[in-house]
């Protein structure tokens, strides 16, 4: 019966992750980026949860996701590509983004 | 920290993460949420969202994991040895294999693929999505082998590559649920080369090229940038892999229209490989009659029941295919149509009265219950021909100005058959690359068929 000896067939992983900036302990005084796909109810599920974390912690802050772009619209790259510097320029401590279905 | 919708899609971005080495942080929606009112969604969110959504921000949630660097064996390790059931076993158990028999790629069989490329087998074509992968020519020519593929496909397997790592064609969303397939169409004397049917029944599996090529395909989005159902492939249903769809040049060259290859900028003795999306496919209806307008008025009606208006609504760009048989290409080129002109037609004709866009376009969730095609005017995203008037009589277009309709000739001859390729938008943009040859490629040839 023949052998067969074979090799690897899946990619080799070419980017690796990198160390990521610690969690703050709580969401006092923390600002949060929002980043919305549009999809799913995203504009009403956000409002939904800027309402509920500001009752329970009043002094988070939030950046409101036109301020970054749709995520998954016409010009996705490009919001994808500007999305560092724009998340430093609007002082983004931590961010939610949404909505994955 | 991502907001996913019940526990498929945690999975999902949870699988996509760690392909990344990298413990993505999840909330997770309780239910399918486009089946929640307001109502429940709000509540949803109080009760059981935001206090996920508060742990996986803070340090409450679980510790920051140091990212793990892949140790992945080297392009020649043997990683198994045994018989033909052995191996194939052993790459099932792996999720290496397409649930078909595969043949084992051994260092031997991939060698006589690599010949027939000039390019390095450590180039690295790109980076693949989502596994952050690199898809090489050596990977390329591996999944060849293991599809059935013969050696000189290769140039073709490495244009299906180059594709596939191109941005534009927009395979990070191949995992989407829709289940969308690719469609591969291949242009230039590369048809002939390597003998791929074009005729009656060519899209069944049958013909080594059409079929071995197509596989390849859908084997190489497995294991390369690693889309697999139950992880980071969510579509619902799934689709089989497609044949090759190979144009019927001489069918072109008859009437006097341009293969696809050249609508699209390339020479016509270039060889091109064309990838495009399909979520679905029409019947492949018949028309009839003598005169040109009668057989594309049903085509436009096709048209009309593929296409949901919500895609143009929210600003996708689309590039469907029409597949024409030879004898309607022929009807339709005699009456003075070229290929451009039966997209125009296309174009014109596939217009919808306002009132039903408009509902159509809500019935999913796709807008915020307070859109209508007023507001989308008015915004800017929809062009001011969704709203001429405020009749709700008014015919609006189905497609946004930038669409694009790719026509094919091949099938049956003599079968007054034509069908519609739906395509998905950014997902599976219809790119185009050109098929790169060796130096001795007529060498080689010649070589292999002896």
């Amino acid at each position: 019966m023949s052998m067969y000896e074979v090799v690897f067939p899946l990619g080799r992983r070419a980017r690796q992750a990198q160390e990521r900036t610690a969690r703050p302990r709580t969401l006092d005084g923390v600002t949060i980026g929002e980043l919305s796909n549009h999809k799913f109810e995203a504009e009403f599920v956000f409002e939904a949860i800027e309402k509920a974390i500001l009752k329970r912690i009043p002094t988070a802050k939030f950046v409101s996701p036109e301020r970054f772009g749709n995520t998954y619209g016409p010009n996705e790259s490009e919001v994808i590509r500007d999305l560092p510097d724009n998340l430093k320029r609007h002082g983004v401590d931590v961010v939610i983004s949404g909505m994955a279905g | 920290m991502t907001i996913a919708i019940d526990q498929g899609f945690t999975r999902s971005v949870k699988a996509i993460g760690k392909q990344a080495g990298l413990e993505l942080r999840v909330a997770t929606y309780p239910g399918v949420i486009s089946t929640h009112e307001r109502a429940t969604i709000a509540k949803n969110i109080e009760d059981i969202l935001v206090d996920q959504i508060v742990k996986q921000l803070t340090a409450e949630g679980s510790p920051d994991e140091t990212p793990v660097a892949g140790n992945d064996p080297g392009d020649r390790d043997i990683v198994f040895a045994g018989t033909f059931e052995e191996v194939n076993e052993y790459f099932l158990r792996n999720l290496w294999s397409d649930g078909l028999p595969v043949v084992p790629p051994t260092l031997e069989k991939i060698e006589a693929f690599l010949k027939f490329t000039d390019r390095s087998p450590d180039e690295v074509l790109g980076i693949m999505d989502p596994s952050l992968a690199a898809g090489t020519i050596w990977n390329v020519a591996v999944n060849g082998v293991m599809a059935g593929c013969r050696p000189e496909y290769m140039p073709v397997l490495v244009a299906i590559a180059d594709v596939m790592v191109d941005p534009e064609y927009g395979l990070k969303h191949g995992g989407s649920t829709p289940g969308w397939e690719a469609l591969i169409i291949v242009n230039g004397p590369i048809r002939d080369q390597l003998g791929f049917d074009d005729g009656q029944g060519a899209q069944r599996p049958g013909n080594q090229a059409n079929t071995s090529i197509g596989r390849f395909y859908r084997l190489f989005a497995r294991n390369v940038p690693r889309f697999l159902p139950g992880s980071t492939d969510m579509a619902t249903f799934g689709q089989m892999f497609r044949t090759v769809l190979a144009e019927n040049e001489r069918a072109c060259e008859q009437i006097g229209w341009s293969p696809l290859h050249v609508t699209r900028g390339f020479k016509p003795d270039e060889s091109v490989v064309t990838i495009t999306s399909v979520r679905t496919t029409s019947d492949p209806f018949t028309t009839a009659g003598e005169t040109a307008e009668r057989h594309l008025d049903y085509i436009v009606d096709w048209v009309k029941r593929m296409i949901e208006p919500y895609q143009s609504s929210r600003g996708y760009v689309e590039t469907h295919v029409l597949q024409l048989t030879p004898v309607i290409a022929s009807l339709l080129a005699r009456a003075g149509y070229s290929k451009q002109d039966v997209a125009a037609y296309l174009m014109k004709n596939a217009v919808v009265p306002a009132r039903y866009y408009e509902w159509s376009m809500m019935q999913a969730d796709h807008h915020t219950p307070d859109t209508t095609l007023a507001s989308l005017v008015e915004k800017g995203e929809l062009p001011k021909e969704w709203r001429l008037s405020d009749d709700p009589d008014r015919l609006v277009p189905l497609l946004l100005p930038q669409s694009q309709w790719l026509i094919v000739v091949a099938g049956d001859p003599l079968r007054n058959r034509s069908c519609i390729y739906r395509q998905n938008f950014k997902q599976g943009y219809a790119t185009s690359k050109s098929v790169r040859l060796p130096a001795k490629w007529d060498e080689l040839r010649n070589q292999n068929s002896a």
